[in-house]
């Protein structure tokens, strides 16, 4: 009886391994910063993390469907470039509604370049990056955007908060919520997984399996418009290259949750705590002071390490 | 000639009308780009670049893709312009060569002995040599020593024989040479099959680990040469050269050209008249008077455009195929 529960427990904690490796990664900054262990700090790193966490959660849904959405980091840059002014223009809740229908529509362009045309989304996408980053350019002229009045309550939605809990948390963790149940509990989110598996079995299936490829890079331009709300209502301001690299952020974040290059596995929540290991690892090197720098070396050595125990507890297993 | 050989010539090589196309109507159109010493410049332009799409060409013959070049091109230009007053100049260079195999090497050892997914490592390597060159840069520009061999290796970025600068001439020795080994080597016809089938090369008895091991050390190399090259024709280097889309650059170069990102498929020259089209518009851009941003929308659009072509070609043929 003791093997099976010790048993039990052994695949648990290789299963949720992630979990256990963040709260490493907390714990030894915490024991060496003091500033670090504050509860301020612990509620900021949510602040810092929503965005890329939110844009974490659409790019899971393509990662799983087997293809790569290089276009999220000039993407963001639009939407929030457009949030912002037309914020003045036409007020803040017709502003959400078109950043949210560009975030899409830009999903809808390249998943119908990857799905419907068959083309590779490496390349389409990089496509994409360029010519969204030049509509930013060419919307803001290359001047920094900025609203007239940065005490507006559309600013509330970055920097208020609920009691001690900020607003961005609050709309990142039900964002999350919302896109697990999506992904694991709906009809969608199973032909996801199943395309991202096998394309070919899917179709004889009777899957539409290009249409859902088209779905999942709506859902990440949806999420990355979201991701553009949050973070440029945060600064009240924007600029066209205020998105840059964020993408990789973003990628490292899912490889990092433990979803499939290859599609067919992965999981929103996952790649929330993958999300959360760099956004500690970020706010650490900060506080302790050391260069910022370093971060990216770390993240490069967090990134090998995991992906390897990954690989090596697949193959005890048999997979 | 008849009509078919160069039909099927023509649909093999997608590119060349691509090319073509793109050449007569900005000879047409764009005032200045028709002329000798506007080809060369174009030429001399894209040199470095197309010397990192050489091993890039080699990576993905063999079906994998690296992203790891954007870096590792500061890294190496911040060695060798910083080591030239510690260790001198050349030994410097050396250095920053050796850099680049030894950083090839970690990506080709955890791509096929570990069988960590490519994509994976070559990102997690990025990041890791674009903190390493920030740490070395200390954030700050560097340039040569003001040293006889400081001056040497800028002059050596600049010096032209002829209308071909050395750099040219570097990249044409290259081209030949990846030729060579891609077409009558050992290595490069295992290339080709651990690309198109990795199981299938393995029960042919090729040593795949080995060669994709080794074709990641080919890209390191020319990634590390590139860098330098760079440092050698800017006189100086930053740690923000080749961030953020130089390897997408090359990479999307290396694929316009007709090289499969499945693996397989494609030989150096495809790279040449990928590098030299993503060339051509770049220069038709800038003659024209283009705001840098258009230029960026512009390029997007025609990768995207000549991927489709390809695409069209490609599934004529396979039609084809299948009716004969």
């Amino acid at each position: 009886m003791e093997q099976r529960g010790k048993g039990k427990f052994g695949a648990t904690l290789k299963s949720q391994g992630i979990i256990l490796a963040m709260i490493v990664v907390y714990v030894v900054f915490a024991v060496i910063s003091k500033q670090f262990r504050t509860g301020e700090n612990f509620i900021l790193i949510f602040r810092q993390v929503a965005t890329i966490a939110v844009m974490g959660a659409g790019m899971t849904f393509v990662i799983i469907g087997g293809n790569f959405d290089l276009s999220v980091g000039s993407l963001l840059s639009l939407c929030s470039v457009i949030c912002i002014s037309m914020h003045d223009k036409i007020g803040p809740i017709p502003a959400i509604i078109i950043v949210l229908i560009v975030g899409m529509l830009s999903g809808v362009v390249s998943g119908y370049l990857v799905g419907y045309l068959g083309l590779n989304s490496m390349i389409v996408t990089l496509g994409m990056m360029s010519v969204l980053q030049a509509l930013a350019m060419m919307y803001t002229n290359g001047q920094f955007v900025e609203m007239k009045d940065s005490n507006a309550w559309f600013t509330k939605i970055g920097k208020g908060s609920i009691g001690p809990i900020p607003i961005s948390a609050v709309i990142m963790i039900v964002f999350i919520i919302i896109m697990g149940i999506v992904l694991t509990k709906t009809v969608f989110g199973h032909q996801v997984m199943a395309t991202g598996g096998n394309e070919e079995a899917c179709r004889y299936s009777g899957i539409n399996d290009k249409g859902i490829i088209l779905k999942t890079f709506v859902m990440s331009g949806l999420a990355t418009a979201v991701g553009a709300i949050l973070l440029c209502s945060r600064g009240a301001a924007a600029q066209a290259t205020i998105g840059e690299t964020y993408e990789f952020d973003v990628i490292s974040g899912v490889i990092l949750g433990g979803a499939s290059l290859d599609g067919g596995s992965g999981s929103v929540y996952k790649t929330f705590v993958g999300v959360m290991i760099l956004g500690i690892l970020k706010n650490g090197f900060v506080i302790i002071g050391l260069p910022y720098y370093l971060q990216w070396v770390a993240q490069c050595i967090v990134i090998l390490i995991a992906v390897y125990m990954d690989i090596i507890s697949k193959r005890k297993k048999g997979v | 000639m008849n009509w078919g050989k160069i039909k099927s010539f023509l649909s093999k090589n997608t590119i060349i009308p691509i090319w073509i196309v793109f050449f007569i109507f900005s000879a047409i159109f764009v005032p200045g780009f028709l002329n000798v010493s506007n080809m060369f410049n174009i030429f001399n332009q894209n040199a470095m670049k197309g010397i990192l799409a050489i091993g890039m060409t080699f990576v993905i013959i063999n079906g994998y893709f690296d992203m790891s070049t954007c870096t590792l091109v500061a890294l190496s230009a911040s060695l060798a312009c910083g080591l030239e007053g510690s260790i001198g100049m050349v030994p410097g260079i050396l250095a920053a060569l050796l850099v680049g195999c030894l950083v090839g090497a970690i990506n080709g050892f955890l791509v096929a002995y570990a069988r960590i997914n490519a994509f994976v490592v070559t990102l997690a390597m990025m990041l890791g040599c674009r903190g390493v060159g920030y740490i070395y840069h200390a954030e700050q520009s560097l340039i040569p020593n003001k040293t006889d061999a400081g001056w040497a290796f800028i002059d050596f970025g600049a010096a032209k024989i002829g209308p071909l600068s050395y750099i040219g001439i570097i990249f044409i020795a290259l081209l030949l040479v990846a030729h060579y080994v891609l077409k009558y080597t050992n290595h490069g016809r295992s290339t080709y099959a651990v690309g198109g089938n990795e199981n299938s090369a393995f029960n042919a008895g090729i040593n795949y680990k080995r060669i994709t091991f080794i074709n990641f050390v080919i890209c390191g190399f020319t990634g590390a040469l590139g860098g330098v090259l760079y440092a050698a024709f800017a006189g100086s280097s930053t740690p923000t050269l080749g961030w953020p889309d130089m390897h997408m650059l090359v990479i999307a170069g290396v694929v316009l050209g007709g090289t499969k990102l499945t693996g397989g498929i494609g030989n150096i020259w495809y790279t040449l008249g990928g590098i030299m089209l993503l060339g051509v518009i770049n220069n038709m851009m800038n003659l024209l008077n283009v705001q840098t941003y258009v230029n960026r929308m512009v390029t997007g659009l025609i990768m995207i455009g000549v991927l489709y072509l390809d695409k069209i070609i490609m599934d004529k043929k396979t039609k084809k195929a299948n009716l004969a």
